[in-house]
């Protein structure tokens, strides 16, 4: 029996029950729905176009944020990997910044941007990066000495060693701290759009269906999310293993 | 007497409040090839920081010759020879790292490329294109040997060539280090290793660091016609 089929001998039959449970209504209660419900509620939403609307925004604001939090993140890991006498004092304070949850950083996003996208993709580039630059600059600062001997033997200048030496030294962790970063950043987009709201978005989209007691659209918006987050980073973990192989 | 290359005067280090060298003096001669031994932790690799200017002396001076003032006239081959390549890049681009930094074209790095390959590896026994993690220790020894004599270097250290290569490889790179340094070629040769007697018949003088600050302990320099040349 391949895998595909043991994954259906297991998935159709839990379905199954789930299904007779709930969708006959058999089981009634307002925190549960059924597969087939849920499906319904995927399919109006993909059709009337408001799902894909609410996908598009979180994910606009989940990668947005992403992409400036590892430009930055990269960069402060670099400059921590690299002068970590210089720096000792900044690095302590990334790691108390660490510790503390994203959610708690919101109302000071609010009360320096306001109510608006650059709070909620803020936010998310916070996030992303302290993640970045934790495994960029762990990843610079283990550098082989002989490696970094021979740039200084020829006299390379800083340019030059971070860019033909560092850059490449932290690339794998770069893909690491992404594909982490990639599963933060859509938690803390959705966090933030259920939190202070959004005209768009998946958080609002849930918050919507608590409110309104829909249970199926609650986790038709679930699986979204949870699709996103593992779907992408399935895709980083291919990229990740194929840089690795490639430099194997 | 012939001109000195580089020149160490009564240098003093100090490291973690340990005195390394107290007015240590070394004189390497134009196309002179030099063997360092000492014991481990005896202060050999900061003795070739100073030389590599990658480290200043606490006290002392530094005397190098017009010939050593352009970048890439001292190139070093380290000890681990494989963890100074770049895993990231093939064979090839390893080797002209050096160029790379001297900011040189593409079509001067393979013109070089084509040279140094023609000098140290005639018999193409390394596959340019391979990545440098899929060669064996010797081989990647070669590279390194091949990086360091890319740029022509006039002064080439070599840090325990022979530690971690086969016979056939250290037969192979004594041949290929007789033949690019010395008289031949006017570039010196300072060859560190742990045992005397495997760099005794490259070295036309042999030095031995010993002692707490360490000292230098010279041997009376021998006719370089009376050594062995390794085919």
């Amino acid at each position: 029996m391949s895998r595909a089929q043991k994954t259906l001998a297991l998935v159709v039959p839990i379905l199954g029950a789930w299904s007779l449970l709930l969708d006959t209504q058999f089981v009634r209660h307002r925190a549960l729905a059924g597969p087939i419900s849920i499906a319904r509620a995927l399919w109006q939403g993909v059709m009337d176009g408001s799902l894909v609307d609410d996908t598009l925004a979180t994910v606009t604001r989940a990668v947005g944020g992403l992409l400036i939090g590892a430009a930055a993140g990269t960069m402060l890991g670099l400059l921590l990997g690299t002068m970590r006498e210089r720096t000792a004092p900044a690095e302590s304070a990334l790691d108390f910044a660490r510790a503390i949850p994203p959610a708690l950083m919101l109302p000071v996003f609010l009360l320096a941007f306001g109510y608006g996208d650059l709070t909620r993709v803020g936010i998310v580039a916070w996030t992303s990066t302290l993640v970045l630059s934790m495994h960029v600059a762990a990843s610079v600062r283990q550098t082989p000495i002989a490696r970094l001997r021979i740039f200084r033997s020829f006299h390379a200048s800083r340019f030059q060693t971070l860019r033909l030496l560092y850059w490449h030294q932290a690339t794998p962790a770069m893909l690491t701290g992404l594909r982490q970063g990639i599963s933060l950043s859509l938690i803390v987009a959705v966090v933030t759009e259920m939190l202070i709201g959004a005209p768009h978005g998946l958080g609002l989209r849930a918050v919507s269906a608590q409110v309104a007691y829909e249970a199926p659209g609650l986790y038709a918006v679930i699986l979204v999310v949870g699709s996103l987050g593992y779907l992408s980073s399935k895709i980083l973990l291919g990229v990740e293993s194929r840089h690795a192989r490639r430099g194997a | 007497m012939t001109d000195p290359l580089i020149q160490l005067d009564d240098v003093s280090v100090a490291f973690d409040g340990r005195v390394l060298f107290q007015n240590l003096s070394l004189r390497i001669d134009i196309a002179e090839r030099v063997a360092l031994t000492g014991a481990s932790g005896v202060g050999k690799s900061t003795l070739l920081d100073l030389i590599l200017e990658q480290r200043a002396p606490d006290a002392g001076r530094i005397v190098r010759s017009q010939a050593l003032s352009r970048h890439g006239a001292v190139a070093l081959v380290p000890q681990d020879a494989g963890a100074s390549l770049m895993p990231w890049w093939p064979v090839h681009a390893n080797i002209v790292l050096p160029l790379r930094i001297r900011g040189l074209r593409e079509e001067e790095r393979a013109r070089a490329l084509e040279d140094v390959r023609l000098r140290v590896d005639p018999d193409h026994r390394i596959d340019l294109n391979a990545h440098v993690s899929h060669l064996s220790g010797g081989e990647q020894q070669l590279v390194a040997l091949m990086r360091a004599l890319v740029v022509r270097p006039k002064l080439l250290i070599c840090d325990e060539p022979f530690s971690a290569v086969d016979a056939d490889t250290r037969r192979h790179l004594r041949s290929v280090l007789v033949r690019l340094t010395g008289p031949a070629t006017d570039a010196s040769l300072l060859l560190v290793s742990h045992d005397a007697h495997e760099v005794f018949e490259l070295a036309t003088r042999e030095l031995a660091l010993t002692g707490t600050p360490a000292r230098l302990e010279p041997f009376p320099p021998r006719d370089l016609s009376t050594q062995t040349v390794y085919a």
